[in-house]
């Protein structure tokens, strides 16, 4: 008895749950209140759902004697990141009709709503069924949307780079039918026979989320190594011959808890493209099997890993594929940011990267970027590519399109957020945070941007304002904008306070380290100043700021994330 | 039922006879306010102190924490309690009942701290009442606080030393000096735990030795007919809190009135008076309207009041009556006056929205001077409120709850006098002057056992959120089913929190809603009874009590029209069966109706 190991609550539910429907329809019908019955709050997530309150009302309501104001976020998941104009108005109607009138563009490449009200779901997942688009694994212990440069320039490689993540993507979605059952009235979308078996994930899922990225050397614009899988295209002559295979990423951890770290997952070896497919469904499998399913702190395969060790993990990805993969061909990343403006033939198909402030697609006096974006939709014949930067790209643009829709987004007051920042603000990413996240003890999002206008002055008074420093903001150590990848990295710890990262690299191969914790903005400012001042003076020619830091020796560099902490 | 000992049976029947049902529930609630006072007092009530010995010491667990740490803590010193033989209560604070602790004992207290040095969220409530100035005396307490926090922050385990110091100095005595743990808290927590179950345990036979000096002599209940219009209760406002959440197109007040000392009680049903007094601007638009000067001097009766104060406090200026028109059109000759008050169906329309000051100016005369406009106007009526608490689980106090009436009418901002009164005028700390008007019939059954089923809309909920807690209070067992009302369910689901925890402790058995606004067809209360109506009979031919209260245009008709269809459908009778069925209920006083 003492052996047993102690299921979390997580796994109880999700066992008990019939796969994935536990009392979610009692819960739906119940009038008294706007949230799930509590193991349901479990559930709704593989339905792509977080139950969330207003925070900045919380107190107030309590007051008011008033439950908490709760919403659902939805995630939309988009694999590849690739919507149609279509998918992309329907995305706008549902935001305005039931959200927040906002949608998110998620560093994972996908869609979030914002403040749905419980009697609303239903609604919204119709329409985004309708629309050919689902929330189902947005969320939850399953593997999520699966991530694939968005660039449109080499398209052959990128098609068939893209195809591999939609393949990947559609062999690891969940098989049950209560998605279809719950939200769209038992109308089962796939032509497949629905059945409520999960040959790969069993019916209690995975110990935990999973995630997979799919890059094209050199641009590592997904951060292929903050995922489970990370997938290294190697091409030769347009064509793809296979992946370098990467496991064990995951950027997540817990303040106060060393043993817990973001890690960047490691290099195993190469895989054709024809078994690609087969190493990410097993590996899948070897974490369904060996990961800790007692303290879902624990849960991520990076544990996995590092406690059995990298080579009995490849021992036994060996023994379940009957073939050993072979040794990782060379590749070079540059970078893992996007490349904003016009880009492409002015005569043929261009593309334009649009800089999204974190993510957030929205209306402001001045700024109607959401109205410029449904307008263009109306008339746009290429696609809406979601990156994992939180940007969006109008891909293959019509010749016949591109002043038009240059003169929507000026008309609209949208044009100078592209055209017209500081490299640090193009390349800042940051999560949602206060006021929906439950999980968040600090602004990020709404605050960022105020932080940039204070660092914007300084990065020009030193003659930076072309320099590229990936700067990372979140509400909390889950690392969902990736901030232990961030050249600076700033992670919330209390209302107004973060922790100072410094020294990852510029193409998301290095984590980053602790500098300074729990500073205020004068603070940050104040730590920041002399080191931006030290870097505009003293570094060398196509040196990175996080390269900087560590040659001067400001902190160590993270070589692994075991010694993260150290 | 045994009696508790020092009980005798034969007097307690001399005590109770001739009594029907519902003067034995009004004394159980006196004997239980009695109890207050004397708890208030710090004193033991005399039961309390000849409890047998061998009942087991009440051990209480208390969490407060956002991520659920504190609740793990308290489960497992709950479990740690049970190997040594103590019985544990583990609570939320998030719901936990902040009148409860004046009767703790044991207490252990679990809190985490937050962002610079707050409480979370589910510790809020109970922090502020333990700190605030209504906190009791707690001196038969013996506690100790576990504190959960971080160091990296400044005020570490700020909200457990909070409570720590607090609960010292109510007269708390400590178990065991506060522990506060750092984020790996577990071995700490354990020691604690182990620590202070030891020492309640080795305690624990001492049950009796808390010894009582004399009896307290309790003034004589101080009689509701000594407070009067004429001599009302100077309330203070110990709350006044804005129930709806924002973006609501609704105004209401829960409004919480401090009786101690005024000896005034009431039962779940009655009304509370309350003398209100205009507004400033409202005062002065009729000033200018009569061209009068503030300070010119009013005769009333023996004394001698500036005009301005008399229209403040003394004279209704928010409404017209007949009454008013017909003195003031002998003083003002105007023949569109005087036609007016020929026909009530001119009248009507013309007294609707409009005030004194709009009579003024539409009907301008230079034969008023402050003496004859303070005999022509009226004098300024109390407004009753149906009150919204229950006098057992609220001691000396009062709650109400009152929405705020405000619109625009005739070019011009108006306000409803006693609502706007209470929302703008008073706040915490100030005074309103009070007195109960009891309601005869709107009572709870006679019999605890009855069920009844409460029709609310907006504020007509107040008298239900009554029943319900002394219904709870005297544990009634009788079966309690509320049907609500409103425009929006996020913003206006009045007391939702209460009646959710009432659901969940079965308060109420049933729980009905309906927002009117929250889709394209508009739903109300009386469609939730047709849904319901199955049940709805059930009850009814059960022997439940019927209540409505709210708005008598807009809801007394509709559910009563209601409630005849359901007699129709589920009886299986004609349309005006149904109707004599519920004259019947009205007539036996189980269709009972507080309408306004």
């Amino acid at each position: 008895m003492a052996d047993t190991p102690k299921l979390s609550e997580v796994e109880i539910v999700k066992d008990a749950s019939n796969y994935l429907r536990g009392t979610i329809v009692e819960s739906l019908s119940n009038r008294i209140t706007g949230a799930l019955n509590h193991d349901d709050t479990h559930l709704i997530k593989f339905h792509g759902s977080y139950q969330q309150t207003d925070r900045d009302l919380d107190s107030e309501r309590k007051l008011q004697k008033l439950e908490p104001l709760y919403s659902f976020m939805i995630r939309v998941r988009v694999p590849g990141g690739t919507a149609t104009p279509a998918q992309w108005q329907r995305m706008d109607d549902l935001a305005d009709e039931y959200g927040n009138g906002t949608i998110k563009l998620t560093t994972r490449q996908a869609f979030q709503l914002h403040g749905v009200l419980k009697r609303d779901l239903q609604a919204t997942i119709q329409g985004f069924n309708e629309a050919l688009l689902d929330s189902i694994a947005g969320c939850g212990d399953v593997n999520r949307n699966v991530m694939c440069s968005p660039n449109p320039h080499e398209s052959a490689v990128h098609a068939e780079v893209y195809a591999a993540a939609a393949a990947i993507s559609a062999h690891l979605t969940p098989r049950t039918t209560a998605y279809w059952e719950l939200w769209l009235n038992g109308e089962q979308q796939s032509t497949t026979e629905p059945a409520d078996e999960e040959p790969i994930y069993g019916k209690t899922y995975l110990p935990r989320k999973f995630k997979i990225a799919l890059a094209v050397p050199p641009y590592n614009d997904v951060d292929i190594f903050a995922n489970d899988i990370g997938l290294i295209a190697i091409a030769e002559k347009g064509k793809v011959l296979g992946y370098n295979v990467a496991v064990g990423g995951g950027l997540g951890m817990t303040f106060g808890m060393n043993e817990t770290y973001p890690r960047l997952a490691d290099i195993i070896g190469f895989v054709p493209a024809a078994n690609v497919l087969d190493v990410c469904e097993k590996v899948v499998t070897i974490q369904r099997d060996w990961g800790n399913r007692e303290n879902r702190k624990f849960s991520r395969l990076k544990y996995t890993i590092d406690k059995v060790g990298l080579s009995a993990f490849q021992a036994e990805l060996h023994q379940r594929l009957g073939y050993d993969l072979t040794p990782a061909r060379p590749y070079h990343f540059q970078s893992s940011t996007d490349a904003f403006g016009w880009s492409g033939n002015p005569k043929g198909l261009s593309h334009l990267t649009l800089f999204i402030e974190g993510g957030r697609i929205h209306n402001l006096p001045g700024y109607a970027l959401k109205t410029a974006l449904r307008e263009i939709a109306a008339f746009h014949t290429g696609e809406f590519r979601l990156t994992g930067n939180q940007n969006l790209v109008l891909a293959n643009i019509k010749s016949a399109h591109r002043s038009r829709i240059q003169a929507l987004l000026e008309a609209h007051g949208a044009w100078p957020n592209t055209a017209h920042q500081t490299a640090l603000r193009q390349h800042s990413l940051a999560c949602v945070a206060l006021n929906t996240c439950s999980q968040a003890f600090a602004e990020a999002e709404r605050y960022l941007p105020q932080l940039l206008d204070k660092l914007d002055t300084i990065i020009r008074a030193h003659g930076l304002a072309e320099a590229g420093i990936l700067i990372r903001m979140t509400g909390c150590p889950n690392g969902c904008a990736r901030p232990y990848l961030g050249e600076i990295g700033l992670v919330g710890k209390a209302p107004g306070r973060y922790n100072l990262y410094l020294g990852a690299d510029h193409a998301g191969e290095r984590l980053n380290k602790l500098y300074r914790e729990m500073l205020d903005e004068d603070g940050i400012l104040r730590e920041l100043t002399p080191i931006l001042a030290d870097y505009a003076a003293q570094r060398q020619p196509q040196e990175g700021f996080g390269d900087f830091v560590i040659r001067q020796g400001y902190v160590q560099a993270t070589t692994h994330g075991l010694n993260f902490h150290a | 039922m045994p009696l508790p000992s020092g009980f005798d049976e034969a007097a307690l029947r001399q005590l109770s006879t001739g009594l029907n049902a519902q003067q034995l529930v009004w004394l159980s609630g006196y004997f239980y306010g009695q109890a207050a006072v004397a708890a208030a007092a710090g004193v033991q009530p005399e039961t309390a102190v000849q409890a047998p010995a061998q009942l087991a010491e009440k051990l209480t667990i208390l969490y407060g924490s956002h991520t659920g740490n504190g609740k793990k803590v308290a489960q497992q010193a709950a479990a740690a309690a049970k190997q040594r033989g103590l019985t544990a209560e583990v609570r939320d604070m998030n719901d936990y009942p902040t009148r409860q602790l004046a009767q703790e004992q044991n207490l252990l207290l679990i809190v985490s701290t937050h962002g610079e040095g707050e409480p979370p969220v589910a510790a809020e409530e109970l922090h502020r009442f333990v700190l605030g100035t209504r906190a009791p005396r707690l001196p038969q307490l013996r506690f100790s606080v576990l504190a959960l926090g971080d160091r990296s922050y400044l005020h570490f385990c700020q909200t457990g030393l909070d409570f720590d110091q607090r609960l010292g100095e109510l007269g708390g005595q400590r178990l065991l000096d506060r522990v506060d743990c750092d984020v790996d808290y577990h071995a700490d927590a354990d020691a604690w735990i182990a620590a202070v179950l030891d020492k309640i345990a080795v305690s624990a036979p001492a049950t009796t030795s808390a010894t009582v000096g004399a009896s307290t002599s309790t003034s004589a209940p101080a009689l509701n007919a000594a407070i009067t219009r004429t001599n009302p209760w100077p309330a203070r406002v110990l709350e006044s809190i804005q129930l709806n959440g924002r973006g609501s197109t609704k105004e209401t007040y829960h409004i919480e009135l401090d009786l101690a000392g005024s000896g005034l009680q009431y039962a779940p049903g009655d009304a509370l008076a309350v003398l209100p007094v205009n507004e400033d601007g409202l005062v002065e638009e009729v000033l200018r309207a009569a061209r009068l000067s503030d300070t010119a001097p009013v005769q009333l009766g023996n004394e001698s009041r500036p005009l301005a104060a008399v229209l403040a406090g003394r004279r209704e200026l928010t409404v017209l009556t007949r009454d008013v028109l017909e003195r003031y059109a002998a003083l003002a000759p105007h023949a569109e006056l005087h036609s007016l008050l020929a026909d009530t169906a001119l009248l009507q329309p013309y007294i609707y929205g409009r005030d004194v000051a709009d009579l003024l100016t539409d009907f301008p005369t230079d034969q008023l001077t402050a003496q004859v406009l303070a005999e022509t106007l009226r004098p300024l009526p109390s407004r009753a409120y149906s009150i919204a608490s229950s006098l057992l689980v609220h001691p000396d106090e009062v709650h109400l709850t009152v929405g705020a009436v405000r619109y625009n009418a005739h070019g011009r901002r108006k306000h409803g006098v006693c609502s706007s009164y209470l929302a703008d005028q008073v706040s915490v700390g100030d005074t309103a002057r009070v007195f109960v008007e009891t309601n005869e019939y709107f009572k709870l059954p006679a019999n605890p056992a009855t069920d009844i089923i409460m029709v609310g809309a907006g504020t007509g909920v107040a008298p239900f959120r009554a029943f319900v807690e002394e219904r709870v209070e005297l544990g009634a067992t009788g079966r309690n089913w509320l049907l609500f009302g409103n425009p929006h369910f996020t913003t206006d689901f009045l007391y939702q929190a209460e009646w959710q925890q009432h659901l969940k402790r079965g308060g109420l058995a049933k729980l009905d809603v309906a927002f009117s606004r929250d889709q394209a067809a508009k739903i109300y209360v009386q469609d939730r009874l047709l849904e319901s109506s199955r049940d709805v009979f059930g009850w009814l031919e059960n022997g439940a009590q019927f209540y409505v209260c709210g708005d008598k245009n807009r809801l007394g008709g509709a559910v009563q029209a209601a409630l005849t269809e359901v007699v129709r459908r589920e009886a299986g009778v004609s349309a005006d069966e149904a109707a004599s069925y519920v004259r019947d209920l009205k007539k036996q006083r189980r269709y009972l109706e507080d309408v306004y």
